[in-house]
């Protein structure tokens, strides 16, 4: 505790909770502040001088326009990478990743903008300076709405935006249908093999031909998903993408129907697993048709697997001949896993994106 | 913001050996405060603009031959002075600021807090006898108050004695007092009328 009793007019401008305090525009340390107030009432000629000197002081600053602080930086870059010849650059990058990896717990701790790191890389990391960064004139939708936001794109692709989440893109005249997102987004995208669909969503961009997925990228939060309907999607980490060179398979996540991964951008590790609620694939029939009646389990099991897309593995033998007979329906997946289960007495498991079930007998 | 020397001098140590995020990271963290101090000298911003990219980009080029530093924020400054104080030499001209142009045009967070009316009022009072001192005092007040560097430090930003700084500082909060005082007599006389 500092010494309050003797702080003057100059004291409060050097205390450190005096200057958050003002600094922060009365949002932080104020319980502090407002207590100090009762407590020393003596001392309030001084806080009040201290606190509209600090405040005029702060509004005699001439900050700079928004965009100029990136515009320099893009310019300071740029000549100093200029003086560099090509060796030189690249013998000196090697050893300071290492350091970059070492300041990297710094600047999470510090809260630091991100983007720099970026700019050393080609495409920056979150969605604002992604769309600045972009090649091509691009339209920007917000939806501002309570509801979900149904936005058609020139090729026929529709993406159903969810409140507060934003989406640019193109008219798609370019040799790629490109678009950039911040916040969630169900995308159906419409078939193109010629034209590859790349979804840049701040960490994490998606590339696809043609299928549906949902992907929730936020700036701000290091937590990203995807996940698939329909088709075949590719996943990367952005710092890992180039949008012009074939990507090595060991660089990206593959990701089939109701498969889904999860990017953490603290530790760059992708999860892949099962989305929360499987749906029947396109072209396997009426969801109605799942009564099984005297069916073995075997079968049973390898009818959800050929529905849903998923692999489900048993260990128990047994269970291969054993016949049930259950009116499953239209239940979600998991609803059914349960029946059956249940029934033979057995439980399941999700491993990834394998379901794995195990004991059980057949006594019946 | 805490100034925490071991952190500076460990940035710019990896710096100087020629880290780019470092380096970036000097930038990110330094460039609000330096155009804001650069942009009292010279009025035109492009100017400015281009002193903090020459500053740094010299920074970089120059980096093996640096020496170590363990308060970044005043090397930048002590810096940017000397540059900005070279270029106006040749030109003969130290550009006087256009602080209502300015004022008028922004709107500062800091007075947005529960403050009372007797409260803006001698924020109010504050800015213009602040914009109305002489060029150098407002200087040193803004590097010892809001900047929060000790006067050793503003001494060798401004080239002046460490003596010339404590008096330029003791005037200034001087007059400031005897306004704040007569404000606030004068409010609390209005105060007391009114209830």
């Amino acid at each position: 505790m500092e010494n309050y009793s003797n702080y003057k007019t100059e004291d409060f401008l050097h205390d450190e909770r005096f200057r958050k305090w003002i600094l922060s525009g009365g949002e932080e340390e104020s319980l502090f502040w407002e207590n100090f107030k009762l407590q020393f009432p003596e001392k309030n000629k001084e806080l009040i001088l201290a606190r509209a000197l600090l405040t005029s002081l702060s509004q005699l600053q001439l900050p700079a326009e928004k965009e100029v602080k990136q515009k320099i930086w893009t310019r300071v870059e740029s000549s100093i990478d200029k003086t560099f010849p090509e060796s030189e650059a690249h013998y000196i990058r090697r050893p300071f990743y290492r350091w970059w990896m070492a300041a990297a717990i710094l600047l999470i701790a510090g809260g630091l903008a991100w983007i720099f790191r970026s700019t050393f890389k080609g495409v920056p990391l979150e969605y604002k300076t992604q769309v600045v960064a972009a090649k091509m004139p691009l339209r920007e939708k917000i939806n501002v709405s309570q509801a979900g936001q149904t936005i058609s794109l020139a090729d026929g692709s529709t993406v159903k935006l969810k409140p507060g989440s934003k989406l640019s893109y193109s008219d798609f005249s370019a040799n790629k249908r490109v678009v950039y997102l911040d916040g969630e987004g169900y995308f159906d995208v419409a078939k193109n093999s010629a034209k590859p669909f790349i979804v840049y969503a701040g960490r994490i961009v998606v590339q696809v031909v043609g299928t549906s997925f949902s992907v929730v990228s936020n700036t701000g939060k290091a937590i990203s998903n995807v996940s698939v309907t329909s088709g075949k999607v590719k996943v990367f980490a952005t710092d890992k993408f180039e949008e012009s060179a074939e990507q090595k398979a060991e660089q990206m996540i593959y990701l089939l129907p109701n498969q889904r991964v999860v990017y953490d951008a603290r530790t760059s590790i992708f999860k892949k697993g099962l989305v929360e609620q499987p749906v029947q694939l396109a072209g396997t029939g009426d969801p109605k048709e799942f009564y099984f009646d005297n069916t073995s389990v075997k079968d049973i099991l390898g009818e959800l697997e050929t529905a849903y897309g998923v692999n489900i593995d048993y260990n128990n033998a047994s269970l291969k001949t054993c016949k049930v007979t259950a009116p499953l329906g239209d239940l979600p997946l998991f609803r059914k896993l349960d029946i059956i289960c249940q029934t033979v007495g057995a439980t399941y498991e999700v491993f990834g994106t394998e379901i794995v079930i195990s004991g059980g007998a057949c006594d019946l | 913001m805490i100034h925490d020397s071991q952190h500076d001098t460990q940035i710019w140590d990896a710096f100087r050996l020629g880290d780019k995020n470092a380096y970036a990271q000097v930038y990110e963290l330094y460039f609000d405060s330096l155009y804001s101090y650069g942009k009292k000298f010279m009025s035109d911003p492009t100017r400015v603009e281009d002193a903090i990219q020459d500053l740094f980009i010299t920074l970089w080029r120059t980096r093996e031959k640096l020496s170590a530093v363990d308060n970044i924020k005043f090397y930048l400054f002590r810096s940017l002075r000397r540059d900005i104080h070279r270029i106006s030499e040749k030109e003969n001209v130290f550009n006087k600021v256009d602080f209502d142009s300015f004022l008028d045009s922004h709107n500062h967070p800091a007075e947005e807090y529960g403050s009372t009316d007797s409260d803006r009022e001698l924020t109010q009072k504050l800015v213009a006898i602040l914009k109305e001192l002489p060029r150098r005092q407002l200087e040193s007040i803004t590097l010892r108050y809001y900047e929060n560097f000790s006067i050793a430090e503003i001494a060798s930003i401004m080239d002046v004695s460490e003596k010339t700084v404590r008096n330029t500082l003791h005037n200034s909060l001087t007059l400031l007092r005897k306004n704040s005082n007569m404000l606030y007599t004068f409010l609390k006389l209005t105060l007391m009328l009114w209830h």
